[in-house]
């Protein structure tokens, strides 16, 4: 484990669980996680809390079966497989993000800005041979949010914690986030004062650079008319903020190419 | 004895036989058209009537045709019929207006399987949508069928048709209390509830002074799916915020004044 200022440590790979009965504890940023192996069986309990700025890193270790907090969430799973090890991915989120900018700005017509955004990563948990789907965790439970026109009109989003930035977030990288570079091109004659974005994160890859942050495939939304839509590019290419970026996260969904898609939520300028 | 060439050419043998040949043709042509009409568009319930429908069209065209093959005079049954309709008619106006109803609502689809609505005082899980009635299940697991008509007639609240709901919770503070930290409290409980929607955001609404309270809505928004989960636990979680920060909901406060009368002073007798 790494404990440069800048880069953060791998959470994800592959975990050995020797003993049977035993109860090994991670903990990463606000996530706490725990396991344990049976025969033919696997127990996991996860917590989250609060504080989404911490870099809190326990690399897997042994610990008691009563140092497991009664509030955490546990669940057992009935496996054929009885080989000792467990599989952590990273994942994106499952549904869109919404996010805001710290504060509303506007971008006249024909202008572009760069925003970068943070959404929260999930960890798949995997037992192997044969490999089988656990859980899906998130690192921290976003709260829901509905983006759309109207009450009945719209989509359950996610609320990112985070403002939308026009710098890269500074300070120390967070191994339970990833950042995502969305370039906003407002093509339209009219002013578009920006109060709510929304990402379609779940559509995305994401990337490993070398400082160990993990990037999101950049996106470019183009509006091109009045409104609230845009048209969304998903560059294929890796991130081009990202160091020496290899992939490493598969989309959920298939994004669909070049969709135009309710992205903004405005103020009328 | 009646050798089987002369049965097989007798005019009732071919009478049996077309009756044989209808029967086969028509049951074949009602399997292939609901298997061949785009059936699967519909809506599960509306899939299983128009199937209905369908056969019983198809069934009543064979038997007539059959009755026409024996040669039974169809026009004595048409007279017949005609009387036994409007004795029906009379008979069944009610169920002829449900069935009806039934075809309009299932036309404007108000609510479906599986929505909850409220007609009336009951509530229940919409779990069919008859030809003459809609069956609701309570929650308390007990059927209630409300005939077609009814459900026309009637204001019919769907509750989970869209797919979020606002909750309100009424609170009353006493004047004393800071009002705004009161909003500030509640507002971080809503942000702190990942499942109470972040968008639309809580709102507040004052309702009215009280004698010694000032009665207030304090409105929340989650999914339809999250909505009970939601409800228990804002609730939990608002109750305990108050009580944390030493804020209480007001009792009553009444002022009593003993009035005493004036003492009574004799008058002196002269």
């Amino acid at each position: 484990m790494s404990n440069e200022p800048n880069t953060s440590p791998i959470w994800w790979g592959l975990f050995e669980l020797e003993e049977l009965d035993q109860v090994y504890h991670w903990h990463v940023g606000p996530l706490s996680l725990w396991a344990r192996r049976r025969w033919g069986e696997w127990w996991l309990a996860h917590q989250s809390t609060d504080d989404l700025t911490t870099s809190d890193f326990e690399p897997m270790h042994e610990v008691a079966e009563d140092d497991v907090p009664p509030t955490a969430k546990v669940s057992e799973y009935a496996v054929s497989g009885n080989l000792p090890d467990l599989r952590f991915e990273a994942r994106l989120a499952d549904r869109p993000v919404v996010t805001r900018p710290y504060k509303q700005f506007a971008i006249p017509a024909g202008e572009e800005v760069v925003l970068f955004v943070a959404s929260p990563l999930w960890a798949v948990i995997h037992s192997d041979e044969p490999r089988r789907e656990l859980c899906d965790i998130p690192f921290y439970r976003p709260s829901d949010t509905w983006f759309g026109p109207t009450n009945a009109d719209g989509e359950l989003c996610y609320a990112a914690k985070t403002h939308c930035h026009v710098r890269i977030a500074e300070g120390q990288v967070r191994s339970h986030r990833a950042t995502t570079a969305v370039t906003i091109r407002n093509r339209a004659s009219d002013l578009l004062v920006l109060e709510r974005l929304k990402l379609p994160v779940d559509t995305l890859a994401a990337y490993l650079g070398a400082d160990r942050r993990v990037w999101t495939q950049d996106i470019t939304m183009t509006r091109t008319e009045r409104g609230e839509y845009a048209q969304m590019v998903v560059n294929e290419e890796a991130p081009r903020h990202a160091l020496e970026p290899v992939r490493l996260i598969e989309p959920r969904r298939p994004h669909i190419k070049n969709a135009v898609m309710r992205a903004f939520s405005t103020l009328f300028a | 004895m009646p050798n089987v060439d002369s049965l097989l050419h007798s005019d009732v043998s071919k009478v049996l036989l077309q009756v044989l040949l209808v029967l086969v043709i028509g049951f074949v042509v009602s399997r292939l058209v609901v298997r061949w009409l785009p059936l699967r568009r519909l809506h599960p319930q509306h899939q299983l009537i128009a199937s209905r429908l369908i056969k019983y069209g198809i069934a009543t065209a064979t038997i007539v045709f059959i009755l026409r093959a024996v040669g039974v005079d169809l026009s004595v049954l048409l007279g017949a019929a005609g009387i036994l309709t409007v004795a029906i008619g009379f008979a069944s106006q009610t169920s002829a207006s449900n069935l009806i109803s039934g075809l309009f609502l299932m036309a404007e689809q108000p609510f479906v399987i599986g929505d909850i609505v409220t007609v009336g005082d009951s509530t229940g899980e919409v779990v069919s949508i008859e030809l003459l009635s809609v069956r609701l299940k309570t929650f308390d697991n007990q059927l209630i069928r409300i005939p077609n008509e009814s459900m026309l007639k009637s204001n019919v609240t769907n509750v989970t048709h869209f797919p979020i709901r606002r909750l309100d919770m009424i609170l009353r503070l006493s004047f004393d209390e800071d009002l705004a930290r009161v909003r500030k409290l509640l507002s971080a409980v809503a942000d702190h509830n990942p499942i109470c929607l972040e968008e639309p955001k809580p709102t507040f609404l004052y309702l009215g002074l009280g004698a010694s309270w000032v009665d207030f809505r304090f409105s929340v928004w989650a999914t339809r799916e999250n909505f009970l989960a939601m409800r228990n636990s804002i609730f939990e979680e608002v109750l305990a915020a108050l009580t944390r920060e030493g804020i209480r909901m007001p009792s009553p406060d009444l002022t009593v004044r003993e009035v005493r009368p004036a003492p009574v002073v004799p008058a002196e007798l002269t």
